[in-house]
């Protein structure tokens, strides 16, 4: 599913350019980063996230993570935003909560990851 | 002939934890190394960066490259880890507040170093903890 689409679902807001042409088929929704670098074994997923601040970046970064969804509409800094741009990642942001984006975009086709 | 590179990791620096990982990651992109491989080895090494941030009063992190093993030590200058057996079980975690905010504090970080590297060695005493960690180039 293209980002583009995915982000109109759910109401995102951009934070940085999107990859217009990018496919998407699994999302992983999270807020515990070490459970993220244990489970995530797909690099093509999207990360659903309430947790703003470097370490949900780093973490996208180590997986060659390139999108993250954050939740709840979270402030997120500037600085937050700069460190995206720099590792290219497609960073949006949305109001709904960690449960509605997951709902939203499972019945939207995106599936879950295999972690075991 | 070997590279090597050496990082200064410090206690709580949650703003600058992760720089480390992120310079291996690069230098390991430029040098042509597989993907997957990258991948195994920043997971650990950002793993091992957050526990010095988080566990200890600070240490570094040295990178050492030749043509057929990556090798990763992680040293830091205590407390150290009282139980080891216990530490590496899944779950087992003592992080305080301040790491379990930042996403960290799962007690996935040790085991998930185990799984990830071809050499796993951690030796711990009041005086500091060293991880060693190291990947065979195929
Ligand atoms: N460098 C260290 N110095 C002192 N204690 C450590 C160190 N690394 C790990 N520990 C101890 O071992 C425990 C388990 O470490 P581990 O990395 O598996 O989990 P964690 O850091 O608590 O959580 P997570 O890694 O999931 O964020 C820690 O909670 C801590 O008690
Ligand atoms: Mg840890």
């Amino acid at each position: 599913m293209k980002i583009k689409a995915i982000s109109q679902l759910i109401q995102g807001e951009s934070l940085t350019p999107l990859k217009e042409n990018k496919d998407y088929l699994t999302a992983f929704a999270c807020d515990l980063m070490s459970d993220c670098l244990a489970f995530i074994n797909d690099p093509n997923c999207i990360l659903i996230t309430g947790l703003v601040n470097e370490q949900s970046l780093r973490t996208a970064e180590m997986l060659d993570i390139d999108c993250i969804i954050f939740v709840r509409g979270k402030l997120i800094p500037k600085e937050i935003i700069e460190l995206g741009k720099k590792h290219s990642l497609t960073l949006i942001s949305t109001k709904l909560t960690l449960f509605e984006v997951s709902g939203i975009l499972y019945q939207a086709g995106i599936r879950p990851l295999q972690i075991r | 002939m070997t590279v090597s590179f050496e990082f200064a990791v410090y206690h709580e620096d949650y703003h600058n934890a992760g720089v480390a990982s992120s310079e291996i990651k690069k230098y390991l992109t430029q040098i042509g190394l597989d993907p997957q491989l990258i991948r195994r080895i920043v997971i650990c090494s950002y793993e091992a960066e957050m526990n010095v941030v988080i566990h200890s009063y600070g240490g570094k992190m040295v990178l050492l490259i030749d043509d057929n093993e990556i090798r990763l030590e992680i040293a830091d200058k205590g407390p150290g880890i009282p139980n080891i057996e216990l530490a590496m079980q899944e779950g087992y975690s003592t992080a305080p507040l301040s790491a379990r905010e930042r996403g960290f504090g799962a007690g996935m970080g040790l085991p998930n170093m185990k799984k990830n590297a071809d050499v796993f060695e951690i030796a711990s005493s009041p005086q500091g903890t060293v991880v060693k960690l190291a990947w065979v180039i195929i």
